[in-house]
């Protein structure tokens, strides 16, 4: 068969690849839309109160009521976290995005999957800045190892694409 | 990368067209034109046999060296 022919099997499976990725990347969008700038209204103290019984978690001991009784340093960290996020979603969308248009192994993706284990090997680091402020550390360094992880196996996944494409360009 | 690609060159001496090429050898137009462009990482032995036997030429006819830097042929 020739490497440009998708079999017939292959094409169902990326059809299902590509609407369960739409539904993901609705998902992230809505989150984008709504969650992040709901997050931000609450730090900036646009929301006057919270509502229900609601508490601003920054990090495991660092839980607040409102914005304006966080400590400067413990608002700004948790500001940082927020937009940590923001970029990490903006990854997963830009991700789902690419399998969406049938994108599953390029440099893109290597490099959105990449960024993810940085978003959680910084979004860990800013974590332990907060936790040394409240002097409460037990924090453990999982989401250090599975960011490392995440890292190592997108160097693996760019190795297989670059062996794919050799072999693709192999007339 | 040092190896040039004269397959176009040939073809043209030879006024031969891509597609029919292509039939002859049993590729697809596609993976030829990728071997033309010179985008081709590799070519496999039973490939460079099919078009020189296909064009009456040797593999040096379609392959060339030419070291980094060095100016084209006039």
């Amino acid at each position: 068969m020739n490497m440009n022919e998708i079999p017939p099997k292959s094409g169902t499976r990326l059809s299902r690849i590509k609407t369960a990725c739409r539904v993901m990347r609705i998902l992230i969008g809505v989150n984008l839309v709504v969650c992040f700038p709901l997050t931000f209204a609450i730090y900036f103290g646009w929301l006057p109160n919270l509502p229900l019984d609601a508490k601003i978690l920054v990090s495991p001991h660092q839980l607040y009521v409102s914005p304006h009784e966080m400590p400067m340093t413990v608002w700004a960290l948790g500001l940082v976290r927020v937009g940590l996020g923001v970029f990490c979603c903006l990854a997963l969308y830009h991700l789902f995005r690419l399998y969406e248009r049938g994108i599953l192994f390029s440099a893109k993706n290597v490099r959105d999957i990449r960024f993810l284990g940085y978003y959680l090997i910084c979004d860990w680091l800013v974590i332990y800045e907060l936790e040394s402020l409240s002097h409460k550390m037990d924090l453990s360094f999982n989401q250090v190892y599975i960011g490392l992880m995440v890292i190592f196996v997108a160097w693996v996944m760019d190795e297989g694409r670059k062996i794919q494409e050799e072999q693709d360009l192999t007339v | 990368m040092p190896i040039i690609v004269n397959l176009d060159v040939v073809l043209a001496q030879r006024k031969m067209r891509l597609n029919e090429l292509a039939e002859a050898v049993d590729i697809t137009p596609q993976n030829l034109s990728i071997l033309k462009t010179g985008k081709a990482r590799a070519i496999r032995f039973s490939t460079l046999e099919a078009i020189c036997e296909t064009l009456g030429c040797q593999p040096g006819d379609i392959l060339e060296f030419r070291p980094e830097g060095a100016k084209e042929k006039g």
